[in-house]
Order: C-alpha cells, then sequence, then structure tokens
C-alpha cells in the first residue's frame, strides 16, 4: 500500500473522512487531513482506532470541522493539491474507523473554488499580532453567515488556547469587531482585494 | 459639525421608563419582590445602569445563583447589552410601544448562544471604543479616534457613564467633523427588525452624490431593500420616525448614538 500511494502521490495529500459520530457529539464530522505522505503513511500502518477526535487532532494537523464548513489549503502553499479517487480515501478511512467500512464514503477533494464564484463564503486571512504564535494556515474561506466570535472560537482551537486565555481579534489594525457581528457585513465595509484581513493577539493590541 | 445643538440635546436626554420583574420561576420565598421602576437613558447600555436592579432582587433569587450574572429579557427575547437601550426598545416594540417596558429579570441558566457576557463595565467600555473605531474608520479618510489621547476616549468614556452632554459632546465633535462639501467618506449604520440585530445590511453608502446632491434615508432604504418603501416599512431612529427625505449626512451627526453608529429599527407594515 505504501508503494502504490508514493508513487502514485507524491508530495501532499488531502484527504476527506468521515468519523464515527460518537467521536464528536452528535452529527458526523467530516475531518480534512493535510499532511505528507510519510505521516499520512504512518496512520495507515497503525491501523489505529482513534478513541476520540482529540487524540486524532493531537497527532495530526487537522482541523476538524463539522460537515459542510469548507476549510481549504492555503492557496499561497506552492505544492498543488493532488486529486483522489475514491478507492484511496476509502482504504484510509477504513484504517481509521474500523467499525465503519460502510459509512466511510469520503468524497475526493477538488481544487478549491476560488472565493469570487462562490458568493456565500468569504476568504478571510488571519495575521498573528504582537507575540501571538503565527499560524501554519493563514488562509481560510468561511461561510458569510459564520459570526466573529465563531472566528474566534476557530483561531483559539487552532492555537489550542486554554479556556481562560483570552484572544483578541482585530479588523484594519485599529478596531475589536464584536463577536455577535456577521462577517457578511464586515467583508462589505471592510474588505479588500476580496478578502477580509484580521489580526489576533493575546494581548490588547489596539485598545 | 454637528451644528443643531438642540438636537443633539434633545436625543442626548431621551428616557425611558423600564418595570423591572423577577422571573416567576426564580422566586424563592412566599413573598415576591417589588418591581423595580426605573428611567433609563436610551442612549446608553443596560449594564451601565442596572446595579440597583440587580442589588434589589438578588436577595430573592436561588442562593446557588448569588454570583450568576444577571440577565434580562423582554417577552422571553434574551436583551443583548450590547445595543443601546434606545435601539432595543425601538426594535422590539417600537411599532406597538407601552409604557412602561416590562423586562424581566434571570440569574439562571444564562442563554450562552445568545447572549454575550458582560462581566465588569469593562466589557462595555471595550465594546464602546470598539464601535467608535469602527465608525470612525467608516467616517474618516485619516482615523480621527485612533489619533485621539488615551484621555480623550477616557471623556468619551465617562461622558456616556455619568450622562454629561457636555463632557461626551466636547470631544464627540470632532468625530463629526468633515469636509462640508463631502460629508463623511462612509455613513456608519446598523439595521435592527424585530429581534433580529445587525441584519446582513450593511454596505458602504457615501452621503453625498456629488457635491450638491446629498442622499437620504429614502435612497439608503430603497438601496438595501429595493421591494420596500413608505407604505410597507416603517424606519424608526431614536424613538422617532424622520422623513424619508431627510438628508443621510444630517442623520448621521444628530441622531447617531454615542457609539457613533446611526441605529436603523425596521418594522414591516
Amino acid at each position: 500500500m505504501e508503494n502504490s500511494l508514493t508513487s502514485h502521490y507524491p508530495g501532499r495529500l488531502s484527504v476527506r473522512f468521515r468519523l464515527k459520530d460518537r467521536f464528536r457529539g452528535s452529527g458526523s464530522v467530516v475531518a480534512r487531513l493535510l499532511c505528507h505522505l510519510g505521516v499520512f503513511n504512518k496512520l495507515l500502518d497503525q491501523n489505529r482506532n482513534f478513541n476520540s477526535a482529540d487524540e486524532f487532532e493531537s497527532l495530526f494537523s487537522i482541523i476538524i470541522m463539522e460537515a459542510g464548513n469548507a476549510a481549504n489549503e492555503d492557496k499561497s502553499d506552492s505544492s498543488p493539491v493532488e486529486e483522489q479517487p475514491s478507492s484511496v480515501a476509502e482504504t484510509a478511512s477504513d484504517a481509521l474507523d474500523a467499525g465503519n467500512a460502510a459509512g466511510a464514503n469520503a468524497e475526493p477533494t477538488k481544487r478549491p473554488k476560488p472565493a469570487s464564484s462562490d458568493k456565500s463564503k468569504i476568504e478571510i486571512l488571519l495575521k498573528a499580532a504582537g507575540n501571538a504564535p503565527i499560524l501554519k494556515q493563514k488562509k481560510w474561506i468561511v461561510p458569510q453567515d459564520r459570526t466573529i466570535g465563531w472566528i474566534m472560537d476557530f483561531i483559539k482551537r487552532c492555537l489550542k488556547l486554554e479556556g481562560g486565555e483570552n484572544l483578541f481579534l482585530y479588523l484594519n489594525q485599529s478596531f475589536a469587531p464584536s463577536p455577535d457581528q456577521v462577517i457578511a457585513n464586515l467583508y462589505e465595509c471592510f474588505g479588500a482585494d476580496g478578502n477580509l484581513v484580521f489580526h489576533y493577539s493575546l494581548t490588547p493590541a489596539w485598545g | 459639525m454637528a451644528s443643531d445643538r438642540e438636537v443633539l440635546r434633545q436625543v442626548w436626554e431621551g428616557k425611558l421608563p423600564v418595570c423591572f420583574s423577577l422571573a416567576e420561576e426564580e422566586l424563592q420565598d412566599l413573598q415576591t419582590p417589588d418591581p423595580f421602576y426605573l428611567m433609563v437613558p436610551r442612549l446608553t447600555y443596560f449594564p451601565l445602569v442596572t446595579d440597583k436592579v440587580k442589588r434589589h432582587f438578588i436577595k430573592h433569587a436561588h442562593p446557588e445563583k448569588q454570583e450568576a450574572e444577571m440577565w434580562l429579557d423582554y417577552n422571553g427575547t434574551p436583551l443583548k447589552w450590547q445595543y443601546p437601550i434606545g435601539v432595543l426598545f425601538d426594535s422590539l416594540l417600537g411599532a406597538d410601544a407601552t409604557l412602561p417596558w416590562n423586562i424581566t429579570v434571570r440569574f439562571d441558566r444564562f442563554p450562552e448562544k445568545e447572549l454575550l457576557k458582560c462581566p465588569s463595565r469593562d466589557v462595555v467600555e471595550s465594546h464602546f471604543m470598539s464601535c467608535i473605531k469602527e465608525a470612525d474608520v467608516l467616517k474618516h479618510r485619516t482615523h480621527v479616534a485612533t489619533a485621539m489621547q488615551k484621555k480623550e476616549h477616557y471623556q468619551l468614556w465617562q461622558g456616556l457613564q455619568n450622562d454629561k452632554f457636555d463632557q461626551f459632546w466636547s470631544i464627540n465633535k470632532k468625530l463629526m467633523e468633515c469636509n462640508r462639501n463631502e460629508g463623511f467618506k462612509h455613513i456608519p449604520y446598523r439595521c435592527h427588525k424585530g429581534d433580529q440585530f445587525s441584519l446582513p445590511l450593511q454596505r458602504l453608502v457615501k452621503p453625498f452624490e456629488e457635491p450638491d446632491c446629498q442622499k437620504t434615508l429614502g435612497d439608503l432604504i430603497h438601496f438595501l431593500l429595493p421591494s420596500d418603501d413608505e407604505k410597507s416599512l416603517k424606519v424608526i431612529i431614536q424613538g422617532v420616525e424622520p422623513s424619508w427625505d431627510t438628508p443621510l449626512q444630517w442623520l448621521s451627526e444628530h441622531l447617531s448614538h454615542p457609539d457613533n453608529f446611526l441605529h436603523l429599527s425596521l418594522h414591516s407594515i
């Protein structure tokens, strides 16, 4: 298996998995896995059952999102995303989720659509300010009805912040939008070059 | 520059009579506490005026809830503290308002999904200052608010907290300055309807078409909601229904809230 994978898909892989419902409360989740092939093979070799979504997430730098949320790869990354035939994904999914072969219907990922062709989603750029850790992936495509509060929770999860730690989010490097603000509104007023640029920090940066 | 000072003062002095009562489900003793009546300024935020309300009712609440955050609801709708009191009233009741405004006080089961927490006045201050900065970015090419000194920011906040018109406006007038022929770069506004606040109707709107041609309230509504007109929609700002011919620039300078936003409460007729 390892040889067929390395020969067909050099570089990076992008695969979608469906985790068992019990891993994450109610509702199934689709995990997008972005990792280098070596790590992916390690996963397959281990043929592991993961006891929780958190455990899975801690081993591989993926974000588990609810089905329907589209998080795309960083477009600035030079290596292109390979298209996956469903057979490869199903095999990986089986390895991950031993008991749920029937439900493993991961879809092949397509090259990400540019944001402008899909009006219900907005591209956001997350920049670190002060001594905040820099996110590996800075560009995300998010449904336009998401709130600032949702984005803050998202960043907190990416940075693995503890419950008590604060996160501050700014627009235009000058003001902190209210957590209940919908990003569609903010994009209309403060978006530029097709995206909305946020700065995040762990301490108040601009008041 | 907001030159119609009389209007500014009238807007500043707008108040609402409120009757606070503790939720029946939360009563602990047989004795029902008296409702608490309070005259609240339209322009301020609930957490800044309800300390007395909390003190009055907390002793009647469940002993385990003594440290809980108080929250308010009107007719089952939790009240979002981050909007000025007048905005909440005009949006939730505006159409058929009976006074006093009957509000229910609660300490139990804080609705985390619908309300933001407000553990202290500092949270209100941060929110207030952020709104001012956001409005400033929309109104001016060079940012006036961020160029201000900390003590000027503080004066805006103190003016609001202590209900001091002169203290507030001596600084706020700087945020209302603009070139007379162009007006603000864009008008900061927010639209609300019923219990839906900050509707996704925010766009960049310039107050002047050309130097001699000002956009009006009617122009804004037609732009945002092309299928509505005066027969189908009521627009309430600061508790009144301005004529749809009113220039947006004037509305922004005179009927904005202290957060520098023009809050429009929309009601379908």
